[in-house]
């Protein structure tokens, strides 16, 4: 079913990117806790809390103020654009580029004239990919991890929630690389695949903000895969971990079952 | 036995015709040369050959067996060579080389022989292959396509950028795989090149194939030239019959005879004659020929 030869090739092209990853959402997740228990936010962020209306207060809720806590600045920490954007490069990228982009290139049809079915390329791909991002999310559990152990919190670790976020976080960016690989699997330009996952993801992040502050509009949220991820609300353990696993998977596997095969009844170049 | 069997091979890239019932057959031990211009259908036929286009209609046997989509099994006995040979511009030849032999279980038995005939210099080989001149990539497309010793060969204008020297040495070595019983099928639009190392030809044009035949047999079944010079030259070039003129320079008038020999000389008797040529026939000529057929 996977091409060893395949993956470790993808793999070590994408090794330097991913060490990079890896340390940064780390350092991202110490300077997290780092902020939270020297720079005293708390007290700040109350103050600055009570200062905006009524309506504004009631908008924010708990989760921003929980947020200065130290597990609320952790949860914050896995929902910054930072990690976002450079998990969602890793999600698109991988498919566009072996994919589309090798359509592209010509490369794709050198290694579909050799003795490896199709399906097995695009799954071995979509290991490659998986593997990646939990690589990075782990970076993230380490990060916190170690902030956590400098300053002393480690006794108050939350060890379910940041499984439930980290595992959360993988299967949203799962999602993301699943509909580029459905893109992908009908183009031929890595570039235009790029542009086109990277435009819907766009649309899904501003959508869930716009139902969000918008009270009219806010069954929209239902439309939206970011809707299925909220690292400050699963801090807080209410139960949304199953419902959001559940919508996620199902949007990940339908994706991924179409754009298999469609790339299996495909031409190449096509 | 038939290596390639295609039966009814149609294919059109949504309303564009790519090809249309193209059938043909190459036997073991053949070279079989495909001969087009660009955009014929020469790289489609080939391309459903390797299963990387999927077939509107008709049937692909290889080996015997017909083959049904995504099956790779038979993969593993042929050896590729796409038109574009595009490989990965980051990876040192020798890298590409053994990155792609780990797909076949097949090893690369002839990679040094290969190499050795084809005058690749391990200079050239531990290049980026971004940096290697077309030319040196070709080269390395023919190693990469012949080196775990296929039972077909599947080349796309295999040539395209070597230089007469390689080209020769390539030539050479596909008369010592065709003496091993391997099969080749090789497309070009080189017309000397199929003339020179191919036993059978088809011919494609529009998608369509023209003419299947054996090159000898093509030869005498096609119309010859004839070059007729004149002593002086003529304000309206003579119309000969049975004969299609072709070019005129000067007072030098290029014909092809295309019925009764008997009669053309007849005609040319009357005109004043300095020189008359009848050159071997070549497929320059067939190929001429079927490509100014419709306009015709």
């Amino acid at each position: 079913m996977i091409n060893r030869n395949y993956i470790y090739n993808v793999f070590r092209e994408h090794l330097s990117f991913l060490i990079f990853a890896f340390i940064l959402v780390a350092l991202f997740q110490i300077l997290m806790v780092t902020l939270v228990v020297e720079a005293d936010i708390l007290n700040i962020a109350q103050i600055f809390f009570s200062k905006f209306p009524p309506q504004v207060q009631q908008f924010l809720g708990e989760e921003f103020i929980a947020q200065f806590s130290v597990n609320g600045a952790v949860a914050f920490g896995y929902n910054h654009l930072i990690v976002l954007i450079f998990l969602t490069i890793i999600a698109i990228m991988l498919p566009a580029k072996h994919i589309a982009g090798e359509i592209e290139s010509g490369t794709l049809e050198l290694i579909c004239s050799l003795p490896i079915k199709r399906l097995n390329l695009t799954f071995s791909l979509w290991i490659v990919t998986a593997f990646v991002l939990i690589i990075v999310v782990i970076g993230g559990w380490l990060g916190t991890i170690i902030g956590m152990l400098i300053y002393q919190q480690i006794s108050n670790f939350p060890s379910t929630q940041l499984f439930q976020i980290g595992f959360n976080l993988w299967l949203l960016m799962l999602t993301i690389n699943s509909y580029t690989f459905l893109i992908s699997s009908y183009s031929r330009e890595g570039n235009r695949v790029t542009l086109r996952a990277a435009g819907i993801t766009l649309f899904f992040f501003f959508l869930n903000y716009t139902a969000k502050l918008w009270i009219d509009v806010s069954f929209l949220k239902h439309f939206t895969i970011f809707n299925y991820y909220q690292p400050q609300t699963l801090m807080l353990g209410q139960p949304i971990f199953v419902k959001n696993i559940v919508v996620l998977s199902l949007l990940m596997l339908v994706f991924l079952i179409i754009a298999f095969r469609k790339f299996n009844l495909r031409d190449i170049p096509g | 036995m038939s290596v390639i069997e295609v039966k009814n091979l149609t294919k059109y890239y949504k309303k564009v015709l790519g090809i249309e019932d193209v059938s043909f057959s190459v036997e073991q031990g053949e070279i079989f040369g495909f001969l087009g211009p660009n955009g014929a259908g020469k790289t489609t036929t080939i391309r459903l050959l390797m299963d990387l286009l999927r077939p509107d209609h008709g049937a692909i046997s290889l080996f015997g067996t017909q083959i049904k989509r995504n099956q790779v099994f038979y993969k593993e006995k042929i050896g590729y060579l796409p038109g574009d040979f595009l490989p990965y511009g980051e990876m040192p030849g020798v890298k590409f080389l053994k990155y792609m032999a780990k797909y076949r279980t097949r090893p690369p038995e002839l990679r040094q022989t290969l190499l050795d005939k084809l005058n690749f210099t391990s200079r050239e080989l531990s290049q980026k292959i971004k940096h290697l001149s077309h030319g040196t990539r070709q080269k390395l497309g023919i190693i990469f396509a012949l080196e775990h010793n296929p039972d077909l060969a599947i080349l796309d204008e295999p040539t395209s950028g070597l230089d007469p020297l390689v080209q020769e040495a390539f030539y050479e070595i596909l008369w010592d795989f065709q003496k091993g019983g391997k099969t080749i099928f090789l497309s070009s639009h080189i017309l000397p090149e199929v003339e020179k190392v191919c036993h059978r030809v088809a011919i494609i044009r529009d998608g369509k194939i023209v003419a299947l035949e054996e090159i000898e047999k093509l030869k005498q079944k096609r119309p010859r030239r004839l070059i007729v010079t004149l002593k002086n030259k003529i304000e309206n070039p003579p119309l000969l019959p049975e004969a299609r003129l072709l070019e005129c320079i000067e007072n030098r008038y290029s014909y092809f005879v295309e019925g009764n020999i008997s009669e053309l000389l007849q005609s040319l008797i009357k005109l004043p004659i300095e020189d008359i040529v009848f050159p071997e026939p070549n497929l320059e000529d067939i190929f001429l020929d079927y490509y100014s057929g419709s306009e015709n």
